[in-house]
């Protein structure tokens, strides 16, 4: 998949632009604020159909306008696509070769993209929850019906939750809820360990190539069931979580919310079999990060049957020198397009990986010479 | 419409309906103002008639002229096959249909927390009475495939499993006349899950 050429009109900090990219990588080089991840951004939204700061439509088209247009030329499938996407108002509609589509249909339609962010350190940092939308999101990008089966879980639980609020417990009605909890939430956790077996398959060659040792990193699965549930079949998960709901009814009554469920799950991430965030070193966990990343891109890209974009949103700013070499080296190798964000180009032009850059200075952006291999 | 508050008035109800909005409501409003007095009183007489003559079956909570539905009035209903629906609407889907040779239960919606709906505000009660009875010898319970008709599908299963011997589920999967190019994700796995030999 090749974006080849972005036009962009009041999105962001950008009035007009028109941007032909290069099918390898193209660096995006400007200084804080001048509109480096608003480009950035425009790919993702053309890719996922979402925004990947969640911003919605009102705050991305530019200030004192009524919206926003992006329009991307896409070469995949060995064919030319035109993939549109306009914000007006606090509506979002695209068009695909001027076909209208549903903004969760393009998805993946033509182009796809995994997003590297500063938010990223949030996987490792932040809550669980942070990890559990990171492995929806890549169950969701190979199985559509995840999103069903999430959305479905999430109002069995605002269900369940809403009666333990009441002072008295309907046993029956009780029953009747958790049941569609155990049915919901063993699907979910199927899928989640389903497509975590399928990273940690991948994910010690990313890790190798970015000069980790692969050995020392785990990651796995966390779940309230007898041994997180790995290897049973999906009956047993659901008696397992409707015994456990029922087990926790009463103590969730006093908490008046739900204890019990792949919504508390976690995905823990092993340094050493010690918890990464507390004992890795920064420049570890982003490295981890971006293996993890590539792992997902692999997965997206079995799903979708061509390489996928891959956005990196500023990776310099916690990588060293050998770091970013190690990192172009294999995005290099991998062969796919890409985009980086950086705040200073000698980090890349010392590796000795051809790219092209644009300069990126208020809203405006300018080629510059492709760097030239010495 | 300045200066026309009945008109207003009468857009402004009309466009309460399920699928009515203000610009079909003023359509209607002219037309019956262009009907004159014999369109709008056969309306108001229409109208007096739902209100006057339009209740409840006192046995299934069906839609009735009367105190009992015409299905639980017609003796050549099965009366131990008991279909549990959500609403009204539901029966008159299946009668259309004309599959199904039992009676009914309209359960009236179904269990919705966030709405405040529970067991209380549906007829379970009835439902229950009905199963004590022992007359029933299967039950189909036909809620929709949505998870809070699941939830209340199984809520009646559990109530009556001590009194009926057989309680079963209409099937879920491909609708027919469908092609399975054009079914989602969530339809085609279902019907693969309870794919039958052949």
């Amino acid at each position: 998949m090749v974006l080849e050429w972005l036009r962009l009109v009041d999105f962001r900090n950008v009035s007009q632009a028109a941007l032909r990219f290069h099918p390898g990588i193209n660096l995006l080089i400007g200084d804080n604020g001048q509109g480096k991840s608003n480009l950035l951004e425009a790919v993702g939204l053309l890719a996922t159909g979402r925004s990947f700061r969640r911003a919605p439509p009102e705050v991305l088209r530019r200030h004192g306008c009524k919206g926003f247009y992006l329009q991307g030329e896409i070469v995949s499938y060995e064919l030319a696509h035109r993939l549109e996407f306009q914000g007006v108002g606090n509506r979002q509609t695209a068009q695909l070769n001027g076909k209208s589509v549903a903004m969760a249909s393009t998805m993946d339609r033509v182009l796809a993209a995994v997003l590297l962010t500063p938010d990223s350190p949030d996987l490792v940092h932040g809550g669980p929850g942070e990890r559990r939308d990171f492995i929806d999101w890549v169950v969701f990008s190979s199985h559509r019906r995840h999103a069903t089966t999430v959305r479905d879980y999430q109002n069995a639980l605002r269900g369940r939750n809403r009666l333990l609020k009441k002072n008295t417990l309907h046993p029956g009605e009780m029953d009747a809820w958790e049941d569609q909890l155990a049915v919901l939430g063993a699907r979910i956790l199927v899928s989640r360990q389903r497509s975590l077996r399928q990273i940690q398959e991948n994910l010690p060659s990313f890790l190798e190539a970015l000069g980790l040792d692969d050995r020392l990193f785990e990651l796995s699965y966390s779940s309230q069931l007898e041994q997180d549930g790995v290897g049973m079949e999906e009956t047993g998960l659901v008696n397992q979580y409707r015994t456990l709901l029922q087990h926790h009814r009463g103590n969730d009554h006093r908490l008046r919310t739900t204890s019990v469920g792949p919504h508390r799950d976690d995905i823990r991430f092993l340094f050493a079999q010690r918890p990464l965030g507390r004992f890795g070193s920064r420049g570890q966990k982003k490295r981890f990060i971006l293996a993890l990343k590539f792992s997902e891109r692999q997965l997206l890209q079995a799903a979708v049957h061509e390489r996928p974009l891959l956005l990196l949103d500023d990776p310099a700013s916690e990588l060293d020198r050998e770091g970013i070499a190690r990192l172009l080296r294999l995005v290099d190798r991998e062969g796919q397009q890409i985009f980086i964000t950086t705040v200073k180009e000698d980090v890349f032009s010392s590796t000795h990986v051809p790219y092209h850059a644009f300069r990126v200075q208020a809203g405006q952006f300018e080629p510059l010479m492709e760097y030239a291999q010495s | 419409m300045k200066g026309l508050p009945s008109v207003e008035k009468a857009i402004f109800v009309l466009s309460r309906f399920p699928g009515i909005g203000k610009k079909s409501a003023q359509r209607m409003v002219h037309y019956l103002l262009r009907g004159g007095i014999s369109e709008i009183q056969q309306v108001i007489g229409t109208l007096e008639d739902l209100r006057d003559k339009v209740g409840f079956c006192v046995c299934c909570h069906n839609l009735a002229e009367g105190a009992r539905c015409w299905v639980c009035a017609d003796p050549r209903r099965l009366s131990s096959l008991l279909c549990v629906l959500e609403e009204p609407a539901d029966l008159m889907a299946m009668e259309r249909a004309g599959v199904f040779r039992g009676v009914y239960h309209v359960l009236g919606g179904r269990l919705s927390p966030l709405n405040g709906v529970g067991p209380e505000q549906l007829h379970m009660e009835s439902l229950r009475m009905r199963l004590q009875g022992g007359e029933i010898e299967e039950l189909v319970i036909a809620t929709n495939p949505t998870v809070e008709g699941e939830a209340t599908a199984h809520y009646v299963a559990q109530i009556s499993q001590p009194f009926v011997a057989r309680v079963t589920r209409l099937a879920y999967g491909l609708p027919m006349g469908g092609e399975l190019e054009y079914l989602d994700e969530s339809t085609l796995f279902q019907a693969m899950e309870g794919r039958r030999q052949y």
